[in-house]
């Protein structure tokens, strides 16, 4: 019987374009026992653009359970994130955002 | 007292600012420049140096005002030391006081145990360089609080409303 090799995926433009802006890499800010809690809320509210109580928020859900998810970007913009971050000296990791 | 004080921090992170991150104390590098991140978003090993170099230049970025904060309290006579600040100034101020605050814990080892240290026989079982290296870290987030609560955006009074 002949068989026939199937040819290796390809990935085409639009879909390196589609991954590109795609927002699928979470932005993870750890918790550590130096950072105030006032000066997180204040790199969030600097850097992210986020109001005083979503930057409570996030700063709570580090300070409670280790980490927060801070945002969901694409990869351009979740390292962006991730360097200016640490630039203030908070601790950061990205990850796939696997939904 | 307090301008001998924000002379000696000034003048130290100004030092540890100069240093390439590889020349930096290794613990220290671990926060500073930790690649944690990196690794995380699998980065090549190409890429990680390029990022820690930006990192780099984001920190030194702030060298001149430094330098410039530094002249303003040297030791004049019959002169209060004072230190003026613009908005932008006061965020940079705030960033470079919590980098010396990172590094004096990594350097000395100052973990959750120490910073919830409350009373004096507590902190006296520190050995001298950390005990100067947990006043520094207390002292320097007192400044940082008294600096957020003074700029417009109201930084610095969340715990009132997190526990009103």
């Amino acid at each position: 019987m002949e068989t026939e090799t199937l040819p290796a995926p390809v990935e085409t433009t639009s879909e390196k374009v589609e991954e590109a802006f795609e927002k699928s890499w979470n932005v993870i800010v750890w918790n550590d026992p130096v950072n105030q809690m006032t000066y997180v809320v204040f790199v969030f509210m600097r850097v992210l653009g986020f109001n005083k109580q979503k930057a409570t928020k996030h700063m709570l859900d580090v300070h409670n359970n280790g980490k927060s998810i801070v945002a969901t970007e694409t990869r351009e913009k979740a390292e962006f994130y991730h360097q200016q971050l640490q630039a203030h000296g908070l601790t950061v990791t990205l990850e796939p955002n696997e939904k | 007292m307090e301008a001998d004080f924000m002379r000696r921090v000034f003048a130290s992170i100004i030092r540890q600012y100069q240093l390439k991150p590889e020349e930096v104390h290794p613990r220290v590098a671990q926060v500073w420049y930790s690649t944690r991140g990196c690794q995380s978003a699998q980065l090549s090993e190409e890429q990680t140096r390029e990022w820690v170099e930006n990192l780099h230049s984001l920190k030194t970025a702030n060298l001149s005002a430094l330098k410039r904060w530094r002249r303003t309290l040297a030791p004049q006579s019959k002169h209060v030391a004072e230190l003026a600040f613009s908005d932008e100034d006061a965020y940079a101020l705030v960033t470079v006081l919590n980098d010396h605050r990172l590094m004096c814990a990594a350097r000395h080892e100052i973990g959750e145990e120490e910073m919830n240290i409350r009373t004096l026989p507590q902190m006296e079982e520190l050995s001298p360089r950390r005990r100067t290296a947990l006043f520094d870290v207390i002292a320097l987030g007192t400044i940082i609080e008294a600096v957020l609560a003074l700029l417009p955006g109201g930084y610095g009074d969340w715990p009132m409303h997190a526990t009103g």
